[in-house]
This record gives structure tokens, C-alpha cells and sequence, in this order.
């Protein structure tokens, strides 16, 4: 029955199967300002511990846990509630990124925050997110691309 | 995995084929996401959601969100099979058409 249809036709076929995975793919990919909007807020918070302040402890608390929900939910807004991409899209190598995204800005920020307190240094929480937020600015738009990338490879049939 | 390639007449027309291609890189997906991303008709959508449901590919699911209707299909594990074996088909038609020994046992003329 296969006999039937054109190589040409095939390829066409396949393209338009490229074409609807990278849609999906698309609807995945975290807004550019995810990454800012995020370390905006980690350093008021760090501002704010170093503040020592308890009022602006008081304000500046409530408003990052509203704003890290606020920016997470608009982020994955729209397209996502219509629709859930596979799971297995993220592959391994994808999930190890993510982590090691995680990982490095938590360790980061935690690293150089009480390395900077030991020694005496002012504001050792304010440098410590700062350097996280340094972290997520760069290595988000990088992890984009990396999942992108391991997102559009991993079809899940047969490549 | 190796897939073993099976063409489908059903799945390949060119409405159903983007369907199922856009389903199987979903878990489900919400009826008026698959109408608008294949700039679909309702009726035209339901019509080839059927078909494929009628096939046994694809399990459609009827539910409210608040007071609003609600349809999500989403491809099955018969559904999915097909698909890649469909896909396989595809592939084997491009390659043999690349290299018609591609296929061919060795040895043989």
C-alpha cells in the first residue's frame, strides 16, 4: 500500500509531522523575561535580609512569594491550560539541566553569601542572590535553547 | 526500539495526519487548541475526531471547566502504535527512495 506514495509526498508528510511536534515544543519554552523577572525578585529578598529590618522583612516577603507566583503562573499561562505536552519530551540530559541550573544558582547564591559573611564582608546576602541572579540572567535563555534542542530531537517515534 | 513500519491509509490523510501528529507529542489536548492550531472548522475538527475515535486511535473526554463544556482528546496507546509505525512507513518510503538498496538483504541483486 506504501507503494502507492511518492517519496516526495513522504518527506512532505514528514515535515508537517516536524512541524506539529515543534508546535507543541513551542508552547513549552519559558518567556525571556522569566529569567529577570525571577532575579529581580531573589535580590529585594537578599536586600532585604541584609536590611535586617523587620518591617521590610514584613513587605518585602509577601510581596516576593505573590511575585514568584504571579510570574510563574503568567508564564505558563495560556496555550498550557489547552493542552499538556508529553512528559517524556524533557529527556534526561534535559531534567540533568535543569537541575544543574537549579543547582548552581541555590549553590551559588548559598556559596558566596556565607563565604562573604565569614570574612566580614557587608551585605553577604544582597552579593549572594546577585551572583544567583547573575546565574538564572545567563543560564536561563541557555537552558531554553538546551531543552528546546533535547525537546525537538526526542520525537518519541521512531527518528 | 524498532518500530515495524506499517503504512496508514486512515492517519495519512492530511487533516487526520496533522491531528494525530499534534496529539502524539501531547498527553491530551483541549479541542479548541487542535481547532485553532490547524485553523480547523468545529465541525470540520469533529468530523475527523470522530473518525479517529471511530478507529480506536484516539479516546475523546466531555467534561466542564465551571459552567463552560469542555472537550480533550488525547491519542491512545493503539493510537500511538499506529502512529509509529505510520511514521516508520514515511521514513522507509524516503529512504528507499534515496538508496533502493537501503532495505534490500545483502548479497542480493
Amino acid at each position: 500500500m506504501s507503494g502507492e506514495i511518492y517519496p516526495d509526498e513522504a518527506q512532505r508528510a514528514l515535515a508537517e509531522i516536524e512541524q506539529r511536534h515543534g508546535q507543541v515544543v513551542d508552547l513549552m519554552n519559558i518567556p525571556w523575561w522569566y529569567w529577570p523577572a525571577t532575579a529581580v525578585l531573589q535580590v529585594a529578598l537578599g536586600v532585604a535580609v541584609d536590611s535586617r529590618a523587620p518591617v521590610v522583612l514584613g513587605v518585602v516577603i509577601p510581596v516576593y512569594v505573590v511575585g514568584m507566583v504571579v510570574v510563574n503562573v503568567v508564564a505558563t499561562k495560556g496555550s498550557w491550560r489547552r493542552v499538556r505536552p508529553r512528559r517524556d519530551l524533557v529527556d534526561p540530559i534535559g531534567v540533568f539541566a535543569i537541575l544543574g541550573l537549579v543547582g548552581l544558582t541555590v549553590g551559588g547564591s548559598l556559596g558566596v553569601a556565607f563565604s562573604l559573611r565569614t570574612m566580614g564582608v557587608a551585605y553577604p546576602a544582597t552579593w549572594g542572590v546577585s551572583c544567583g541572579a547573575v546565574v538564572l540572567i545567563v543560564g536561563g535563555p541557555i537552558l531554553n535553547r538546551i531543552l528546546r534542542r533535547r525537546m525537538l530531537q526526542n520525537r518519541g517515534i521512531v527518528g | 526500539m524498532s518500530v515495524k513500519p506499517k503504512f496508514d491509509e486512515l492517519i495519512h490523510a492530511p487533516t487526520r495526519l496533522s491531528i494525530v501528529a499534534l496529539l502524539a507529542s501531547t498527553e491530551w489536548a483541549d479541542f479548541s487548541f487542535i481547532r485553532d492550531s490547524l485553523s480547523l472548522s468545529d465541525s470540520a475538527l469533529s468530523k475527523q475526531l470522530t473518525t479517529l475515535e471511530e478507529a480506536g486511535y484516539i479516546d475523546i473526554r466531555k467534561g466542564f471547566v465551571g459552567k463552560r463544556p469542555r472537550t480533550s482528546a488525547r491519542l491512545n496507546r493503539v493510537g500511538r502504535a499506529a502512529f509509529d509505525q505510520h511514521v516508520a512507513a514515511l521514513q522507509e518510503i524516503v529512504a528507499l527512495s534515496r538508496d533502493p538498496d537501503a532495505t534490500r538483504p545483502k548479497g542480493e541483486s
